[in-house]
């Protein structure tokens, strides 16, 4: 085993990891606190119209929330850490889409993105918010790109594997899953 | 094989959270539009403005039906301002469900301050109402109508089915924010909701009444 995949872990993929976790952890529960508050919020960026689409609004403000919060809790523990780093991509671009839709289209709007709380970024949804998410999506995609680290659970789980199957002992879990 | 082992968690991911949320949503309402938009100012008929399915209730408790756009113009014969003409968007124009001009939310300013049950709600954040909001205003944005305080406040001035006449405002043009507010005003149960659709921007500039704080308020003369 290499020292630096040790150092990577500890230094650089766990503190990414935790702070994404705690991150979306937090905008989870603050939307899933308020379904209601956050289903206008979805309204206001005008992509859906109510009249026609407001069932997938509605549908949006708790499967948007609960993503969010699976994805957290893969993080937090190291658990399926690549997939839950891609979805976490994923929502990002989507986030991103919406906030340009409002930028092109002058909407005067708050992000929503952590509830009433405006995090970093003061006032309308802007460029700023968008410069968040991009930091956001490097973060996200450092972790699919190198995983969870040696200690996530992930890699506890290919540890294991190696050693059933590998006698001579090779640490293999270094692209844990 | 890695990748389609990642393809296939991802996807997981995303049908947990369909699952979970298709299921949460079931269980928590979540309401998008007004399913009326008829009001009936204290102590007259149904007001022209009035669009909508709704058949709200004068105070006395007569149920009075809404009339559609197209029965507007018969109905005008009560003596009050049509909303369409006085924001300027011309003769005929239909007017969203129950969205008043500023000519009449003055009026009904007037009769609140005179004691008529008639309350002004203001839809907008805690900052702007703070920053100044209609004489008599109470902070109603949408954040405390669901899930906040803001209905037992509410509560304690006006129940629903009393026939008090909820005027919400926002900032206006096109804030949604009072539509947000009259949507669960509505589903808590209130029924006589009109949307001041001009907004405070306009009703400051219109010299109406207001309150602000005093500038240097606190300072020593």
């Amino acid at each position: 085993m290499k020292i630096w995949q040790w150092i990577e872990s500890i230094l650089l993929l766990l503190p990414v990891r935790l702070a994404l976790a705690g991150l979306f952890g937090m905008a989870a529960v603050l939307k899933l606190s308020d379904p209601q508050a956050f289903a206008f919020s979805i309204k206001a960026y005008e992509v859906f119209d109510p009249s026609t689409q407001g069932h997938a609004i509605v549908l949006l403000a708790f499967v948007i929330p609960w993503a969010e919060l699976l994805a957290a809790l893969c993080l937090l523990l190291g658990v399926w850490t690549r997939a839950a780093a891609v979805l976490l991509v994923l929502m990002l671009l989507a986030f991103t889409a919406g906030l340009l839709h409002v930028i092109s289209n002058n909407i005067d709007i708050e992000c929503a993105c952590f509830g009433n709380y405006q995090l970093v970024c003061k006032g309308p949804a802007g460029w700023c918010n968008i410069a968040r998410n991009a930091v956001l999506m490097v973060a996200s995609a450092l972790l699919v790109w190198r995983g969870g680290g040696l200690l996530a659970v992930d890699a506890a789980i290919a540890r294991r594997g190696t050693s059933r199957t590998d006698p001579d002992g090779v640490d293999r879990a270094s692209d844990p899953a | 094989m890695a990748d389609a082992s990642l393809s296939a968690r991802v996807l997981a991911l995303i049908g947990l959270a369909t699952i979970a949320g298709g299921v949460h949503s079931l269980v928590v309402p979540v309401h998008l539009e007004r399913e009326g938009g008829g009001f009936t100012i204290p102590g007259e008929n149904e007001h022209p403005d009035s669009t909508g399915p709704s058949t709200p209730t004068t105070p006395d408790g007569e149920s009075t039906k809404a009339p559609s756009a197209s029965d507007t113009p018969s109905a005008g014969a009560s003596a009050e301002t049509n909303a369409a003409e006085s924001t300027g968007a011309g003769a005929g124009a239909a007017e969203p469900a129950g969205k008043i001009s500023l000519d009449l939310a003055s009026r009904l300013h007037e009769k609140f301050l005179a004691g008529e049950p008639i309350l002004f709600l203001d839809a907008r954040n805690p900052e702007d109402f703070n920053a100044g909001h209609v004489e008599g205003a109470l902070n109603m944005p949408h954040s405390r109508l669901s899930g906040g305080d803001g209905l037992d406040e509410l509560a304690m001035l006006a129940t629903p089915g009393d026939g008090t006449l909820l005027v919400v405002y926002c900032t206006g043009g096109e804030c949604e924010a009072s539509e947000d507010a009259a949507i669960l005003l509505e589903a808590a149960g209130y029924n006589n909701i009109a949307i001041m659709a001009d907004g405070y921007d306009a009703w400051h500039d219109a010299g109406l009444p207001v309150e602000e704080p005093t500038p240097g308020a606190g300072e020593s003369p």
